[in-house]
């Protein structure tokens, strides 16, 4: 792949992060809460009414943007940097769920709890990065 | 002379911190927002909290349906020998077997000083607050309104079909100079705690008045005041909970098990009154302090998603979870948010059953009514068309026993009765099975607020723990004298 189009691809990969990011998170804590029996999502489904938990959503969207667009530019330089060569293509996208753990021993006093939500966050987000090189790989032959 | 100096300095401590008495004095408001909706169960309430404050020596101020009206106002089902009418068959076919009973009156109140029609109610309260040199105790009995868009838009429904909604009465509010403390058990009265904050709708900054307070249920859920039945009895508004756990004896006049004096100070705070209420009301309530609600409303997004630990943190709400769990026989051991969301899940298909159930019985029912009637009608046509001439002649005359002997020695009546009957002990079985479940969804309610509270101490600022130890302290302050 020539140089521009592949800058393009790492910021298109590093959107799909930025955008997906937040949305991932609130599954990722909504599936611990449900396997795990408790989580204030489980309780606030049953009693509030859908459009405070969408506008609580869509809060959430706005509040952690500067966090996701943080991710979306970490997983552009990685694939740029890290998916080219072979070698380095086996560790591309791994810094997302080491980035994930990162924010949470940065951003909560008492991270404990709180970190399976956010490594399953960043495998999920390794996860659609590795879809999306695979997607890329196939349009470029 | 050192001995008597601390001797002095010991005494002069104790009286600097003997509590100020939370309520100086109440002011109730209840009724309905017409003659239909004013069940005499609301009525019997109120009579009772206010027998129970003043005995505490809290004088008490009432605003009730139309003020000191004598027309009546209040709608109740009479009860003995001299209601045995002769027209119950009637009235089973054409309604319920308990509509003949049917009657309405004057209230029986003491120290009505006003109506609860809005207009009326917003200025008496503003002025009486304004002049108020003591706290007050505002206890409201009655319906509300939800308001899906925004909780502070939650309302109280009052005389007249008029209302007041959450951001109005803080207005009212507003003019008082002395602390107000409010317990509210109409539905959706969760959306009145909005009060507390500055600015109702958003952000945590703390009104610069002292109010605080405890409502029978969130912004979007109804609560049992909803259920208040004309026969009396078996309704139980939370207020009447809190007022039993500060005098000490329930609507009954049974002594409590145990007091609800939880630091055995000798005094009931409106706190130890709620927490004392949450672990043993058997009722469809589940309750919010104020304090709660500002948890609530202080969860930052990035912890709303978040599962929590299995391990509760050692604090009042857990010590509530675990005598709720141990009173309705929930194993401590395992998973137990899962085992409760299980029995939950199991209790709301209970009752969905018997919600089938009942409005089987209930089709039946009016088949079978529809049956008699038309035989009835067949008969006596002019029962058919009220309102006409014939009609008046029929009631007006004795052919009404006639018919209602006709109606009682009718082949389907036996089974009418036996359906009634029926639907009417389903509807308390429903009532039964909403309050268990209740009591479920109140532990989970319990161990999210203990969760909560601790992510407030790891995680907020001190200006936030600052905010919610004073909306504490303010319901912490004693209620009986």
């Amino acid at each position: 792949m020539r140089v521009l189009p592949f800058i393009i691809f790492s910021l298109l990969v590093g959107a799909l992060i930025a955008i997906t990011a937040w949305p991932l998170f609130v599954a990722s804590g909504a599936l611990l809460s449900h396997w795990l029996g408790e989580g204030s999502i489980l309780d606030t489904v049953n009693t509030v009414p859908k459009q405070t938990i969408i506008d609580e959503f869509w809060f959430g969207y706005q509040q952690s943007i500067v966090i996701a667009i943080g991710l979306g530019l970490l997983a552009a330089l990685d694939y740029f940097l890290l998916s080219r060569n072979r070698i380095t293509w086996t560790i591309a996208g791994l810094s997302l769920p080491l980035a994930c753990i990162g924010l949470v021993f940065g951003f909560y006093k008492e991270p404990g709890p709180l970190l399976p939500t956010f490594v399953m966050t960043g495998v999920g987000l390794f996860i659609l990065y590795r879809f999306a090189d695979l997607i890329g790989r196939l349009f470029s032959r | 002379m050192i001995i008597r100096q601390s001797i002095a300095l010991n005494i002069a401590l104790s009286l600097a911190i003997v509590p100020i008495a939370f309520a100086d004095q109440a002011v109730l408001i209840g009724g309905g927002y017409d003659l239909h909706s004013s069940k005499a169960q609301i009525e019997e309430d109120m009579l009772w909290a206010q027998d129970s404050l003043e005995s505490l020596g809290i004088p008490t101020t009432v605003y009730f349906t139309d003020g000191d009206d004598p027309a009546e106002d209040v709608h109740y089902i009479s009860t003995g020998e001299e209601y045995n009418s002769p027209f119950e068959a009637i009235s089973r076919v054409y309604g319920e077997h308990l509509t003949d009973r049917i009657r309405s009156r004057n209230h029986n109140l003491k120290n009505v000083v006003g109506s609860t029609n809005a207009e009326e109610l917003k200025n008496g309260l503003s002025q009486f607050l304004s002049e108020a040199e003591q706290s007050t105790l505002l206890l409201f009995n009655g319906h509300g309104t939800s308001s899906n868009d925004a909780s502070h838009q939650a309302g109280i429904t009052l005389w007249n079909n008029s209302n007041i909604k959450a951001d109005e009465l803080q207005s009212v509010l507003k003019n008082a100079n002395k602390p107000i403390r409010y317990v509210f058990s109409q539905c959706y009265s969760g959306g009145f705690n909005s009060m507390v904050f500055d600015n109702p709708t958003e952000g945590l900054t703390l009104s610069g008045q002292q109010i605080c307070g405890v409502t029978a249920s969130s912004p979007y859920r109804t609560s049992e005041a909803c259920s208040a039945q004309l026969d009396g009895g078996n309704y139980r508004d939370y207020a009447t909970f809190m007022i039993a756990a500060v005098s000490g004896y329930d609507r009954k006049g049974e002594i409590l098990p145990r007091a609800a004096d939880m630091d055995n100070d000798g005094l009931v705070s409106l706190r130890e009154a709620h927490m004392f209420s949450m672990e043993t009301a058997f009722s469809t309530d589940i309750a919010y302090a104020s304090s709660d609600y500002y948890l609530e409303r202080w969860q930052p997004w990035y912890l709303k998603w978040l599962p929590t630990p299995r391990a509760l943190p050692n604090n009042e709400f857990a010590r509530v979870f675990r005598a709720l769990a141990s009173e309705h026989n929930m194993p401590l051991e395992g998973n137990v948010a899962k085992t409760i969301r299980s029995a939950l899940t199991d209790a709301e298909q209970s009752l969905d059953k018997l919600i089938e159930t009942y409005l089987e019985t209930k089709l039946e029912q009016t088949e079978q009514q529809q049956a008699i009637k038309l035989e009835l009608e067949a008969k006596w046509p002019a029962l058919g068309q009220p309102y006409t001439n014939e009609f008046k002649k029929l009631i007006s005359g004795d052919s009404f026993v006639q018919i209602s002997q006709w109606v009682s020695q009718h082949s389907g009546y036996d089974t009418l009765i036996e359906l009634q009957t029926r639907s009417s002990s389903l509807n308390n079985e429903m009532l039964e099975a909403e309050r268990y479940a209740a009591q479920l969804e109140k532990m989970l309610h319990m161990r999210k607020l203990a969760h909560l509270k601790q992510q407030l101490y790891q995680q907020g600022s001190s200006d936030e723990i600052a905010s919610y130890e004073r909306l504490i302290v303010c319901e912490k302050a004693p209620i009986s004298k």
